[in-house]
């Protein structure tokens, strides 16, 4: 996996972001529900692998292009990563080479434990790579912000706040990704961060 | 006879208002008194005691004792009538006898001028005004009044500990209650007279001793913390999410490599859910980059498979399978590529550096996404990384895109200088540690509840005061941890997520059991 | 019935198991994470017969209720009258089992066991190697239709 890529003879720039956050938090949805709504735009496949239960085996990975920029064409490779506890090794095979990571939270009551265990480990798998989290392009995205009406208890998002951005500060989006609320937003928020983080040796 | 009624007439029609001249005319009649009686030795007590009496008012004019003048006024009658019905000569035991009567007044008025203190009664009772107007209604005007009365106190008393103690206390409850106004808590109204009370004993009892006066601010101060705990409590539990404090203690994520910035949990704006208006039809939608450029074919996704050409996500594969095959504990290389960057091919690793992003990026992704035009850089301040101090505008005309901004707490309790906070602090902590020291003792172990909760919720406070101190912190959840063997949970039975399914719930182990009246229902079913 | 929690990996002695969106669930004891629960292809194709046995059942006049009981998980799929609490019924389901397997270790092969109470029969059919239906009828018998079409000794259409 290659960091972000930039081929300066073809003018062509590759940006990694990966979609990281505990298990059933609603990662490959909003890969899913990008896919959907711009696959006009997207033209190529979403690849996904998925157990019996239809959760990530390994990764899902939607690459496209946005278009040029200064000059430059500039692809985009979302990633997610298996969500669940035992599939570390592959969370961290994924994070090689990122560049902006979006940070999925679950904002049921009953994740909030796993909330922040993801979010320490993904501290200590970037550790592996020498990146630190604090130094990368990061958007917070609280989901399932629709279950408030379904009776499911959900955190407060000051608790979330709190429990998740009161150190890295990141921008943060309260989401629904199986509506789509927010879903475009925190992608443009955090190809904006990637992409301004490299411009001036870019553009 | 004519100097003694010019001179009670004098006395008589003397006001608060008292004047260099009133006190001039005094010492005019009274001078041909004076020189009159002199030759008595037995009226000489009275003499010199009227004398000193219109001195001190000369002296202190409208400064001096209400009642040196009733005094002097009575003493002057007592005196007239005393030259008139007696013989100086020959009547000395009366005249001694009335004289030791007016000493015991003389000395009982030098008593009272003599534990007047510095300011006056008066200035004090400008004090106890601005209170009491407080206490009748909450306005601008009289908290401004009483902002700026106690100002005058502090100033005048700052060098008097004590009093300025009780005069920070003052203060600190009238900042309180001009905050919140008509929704100040009823005990802090209250509890401010109360203080003053305590304040005003230890200003008008010279006899009380300074470790007395020092025992009644002490209870003040601790009252003071009592009662600004129980506010913020109830505070906490008006306000959204305060269950949370219920809940276990979580530390925030990464709070373990940086310290948490003191962000509040409350008060920070919610965002309001912009669902993405799915009002977009495709045949209304511009592909991106029609007339820029040829669209690419779509990717054959089998013929990659077949392909030489390797895309990211199979070399991802790749790589995911050789760690099953040669164990998961081999991690790769760090940054280590599979492909090595031909010529032309730079690597970069973004680093967060905050700068404001070139129009391009935003006007590009616009267009690919279909969005309205966004808003300005200037519109989105990106948070810089080490600024602890943040506010962002909820942006209402931006309906795309919403960033839940920082706030920082609301304390009205915050005392002036960072010294006097610290102080403050470490009184409220020293308060809670002796509270949980007690309720520890106190704890009955065949029935931990409801003691068990309190101190819990003490261990909670203590580790909100300390959360900048992580070993104090830690030290607390240990604490809260052993507690838990007092207190084991319960197991938990299935909970209520899942979705009554036709009728099937689920079953507790425990019911395995027979059920109670299960053999009443059945036949019931069967008889009827 | 040992099975690893989805999420922490651990095992698990299943007991019991909850129906949730259509789908059998166990929650782990370790970390309460809801893992999908996998009844084996023949339990899968049991299940799905008993769910058309419950739809066209359910107008039966004879047919008091059905409840589908596994004998290590207890209560499946509950049709019965509501006065029967679910505890009810997987304690019911435990002891008709456990009468019907003693019965069949003892004497052989046994095609149904029946419980009377009053004029009206609770009787139970096993199917497979752990299920077991449970049907409450009017008659002292099972109505002729039902046991020929749904369990036939060992023709077609059986479980």
């Amino acid at each position: 996996m290659t960091l972000a890529l930039i081929n300066v003879k073809t003018r062509e720039v590759q940006i990694k972001i990966v979609y990281y956050g505990p298990g059933r938090g609603g990662k490959t949805t909003n890969l899913e529900y990008i896919n959907n709504k711009y696959r006009d735009q997207i033209k190529t496949e979403m690849v996904s692998l998925k157990t019996q239960d239809d959760r990530t085996l390994f990764f899902d990975f939607l690459p496209f292009d946005v278009g040029r920029i200064k000059g430059f064409d500039v692809t985009i490779q979302l990633y997610t990563v298996p969500g669940q506890v035992k599939y570390n090794a592959t969370r961290r095979l994924v994070l090689r080479g990122v560049d902006g990571i979006v940070f999925v939270a679950d904002v049921r009551k009953e994740q909030r434990r796993k909330n922040i265990e993801s979010l320490n480990q993904l501290y200590e798998n970037l550790e592996t790579y020498s990146i630190d989290l604090f130094k990368m392009p990061l958007v917070m995205q609280y989901n399932k912000i629709d279950l408030k009406d379904s009776g499911i208890e959900i955190l407060p998002t000051q608790v979330l706040q709190k429990d998740l951005n009161s150190v890295l500060r990141a921008p943060a989006f309260e989401a629904s990704a199986v509506s789509g609320g927010n879903v475009i937003p925190t992608l443009k928020k955090i190809i904006t961060l990637t992409l301004s983080s490299i411009q001036d040796q870019l553009f | 006879m004519a100097s003694f009624n010019e001179l009670t007439d004098i006395l008589t029609g003397l006001d608060q208002r008292l004047t260099e001249h009133e006190t001039g005319l005094l010492q005019s009649k009274f001078a041909p008194i004076e020189s009159q009686y002199a030759p008595y030795p037995s009226l000489a007590p009275f003499l010199k005691m009227m004398g000193a009496l219109i001195k001190y008012l000369d002296s202190k004019k409208a400064g001096a004792h209400p009642e040196a003048g009733l005094v002097l006024l009575s003493m002057t009658r007592r005196f007239e009538k005393l030259v008139s019905d007696f013989d100086p000569e020959r009547d000395k035991d009366k005249i001694n006898t009335l004289a030791s009567e007016e000493i015991k007044k003389y000395k009982a008025l030098q008593n009272k001028i003599a534990s007047k203190p510095v300011a006056g009664d008066m200035d004090l009772d400008r004090l106890k005004a601005v209170i009491l107007a407080i206490d009748w209604e909450i306005s601008d005007g009289t908290l401004q009044h009483f902002e700026t009365v106690v100002r005058e106190f502090l100033s005048a008393y700052h060098q008097d500990k004590i009093s300025h103690h009780f005069l920070k206390i003052i203060q600190g409850l009238g900042n309180y209650i001009g905050s919140r106004k008509a929704d100040a808590h009823p005990d802090a109204i209250s509890f401010l007279r109360a203080v003053f009370d305590a304040f005003e004993k230890t200003f008008q009892t010279p006899a009380l001793s300074y470790q007395n006066k020092k025992e009644i601010l002490e209870n003040q101060i601790r009252l003071f913390n009592e009662l600004k705990a129980r506010l913020s409590k109830e505070k906490q539990k008006l306000r959204p999410g305060s269950d949370m404090r219920e809940e276990e203690f979580l530390p925030p994520a990464l709070s373990h490599i940086k310290p948490a910035a003191p962000v509040s949990s409350e008060d920070v704006m919610t965002l309001p859910l912009s669902s993405e208006p799915d009002e977009s039809n495709a045949e209304d939608i511009v592909p991106a980059l029609s007339g820029r450029r040829p669209p690419a074919a779509p990717r054959d996704v089998m013929g990659d498979l077949f392909s030489l050409k390797e895309s990211p996500a199979d070399e991802l594969l790749d790589a995911i399978h050789m760690m099953d095959v040669h164990g998961a504990g081999r991690t790769p290389g760090r940054n280590q590529t599979l492909d090595s960057p031909a010529g032309g091919i730079k690597q970069f690793t973004p680093q967060l550096k905050h700068n404001e992003p070139i129009a391009e990026i935003g006007d590009r992704l616009d267009e690919f996404f279909n969005l309205e035009t966004s808003p300005g850089p200037s519109d989105h301040p990106i948070l810089p990384a080490d600024e602890t101090v943040e506010l962002i505008a909820e942006l209402e005309e931006d309906k795309t895109e919403g960033i839940v901004p920082f706030q920082y707490e609301d304390e009205s309790f915050e005392p002036c200088d960072p010294d006097e906070k610290n102080r403050e602090m470490e009184i409220g902590a020293q308060a809670i540690l002796d509270r949980l020291r007690t309720r520890l003792k106190t704890l009955d172990r065949a029935n931990p509840e409801p003691g068990l909760s309190a101190i819990k919720d003490d261990i909670a406070e203590l580790t909100a005061l300390w959360q900048n101190e992580p070993e104090k912190t830690a030290l607390m959840e240990l604490l809260g941890l052993s507690l838990d063997i007092l207190d084991p949970p319960i197991p938990s039975l299935p909970l209520e997520e899942a979705v009554n399914y036709e009728k099937n719930e689920p079953i507790p182990e425990y019911y395995r059991e027979k059920p109670p009246g299960i053999f009443a229902r059945i036949k019931a079913i069967f008889t009827s | 019935m040992i099975c690893f929690c989805e999420d922490c990996g651990k095992k698990n002695q299943v007991t019991f198991i909850e129906f949730s969106t259509g789908q059998a669930r166990f929650r782990c004891a370790v970390c309460g994470y809801l893992s999908p629960y996998h009844f084996n292809p023949r339990e899968n194709a049991i299940l799905e017969q008993a769910e058309i046995f419950f739809e066209e059942t359910r107008n039966f006049p004879e047919i008091l209720g059905s409840f589908l009981f596994h004998r290590d998980l207890g209560l499946l799929k509950n049709h019965m009258p509501e006065i029967l609490k679910p505890a009810d019924l997987d304690f019911l389901g435990k002891k008709l089992a456990r009468i019907y397997e003693y019965g069949q270790s003892e004497l052989g092969h046994v095609n149904e066991t029946t419980l009377c109470i009053a004029d009206k029969t609770m009787v139970v059919k096993k199917m497979g190697k752990t299920l077991f239906m449970i049907i409450a009828c009017k008659s002292s018998t099972l109505p002729r239709n039902i046991s020929e079409r749904y369990f036939p000794p060992a023709g077609p259409g059986a479980f």
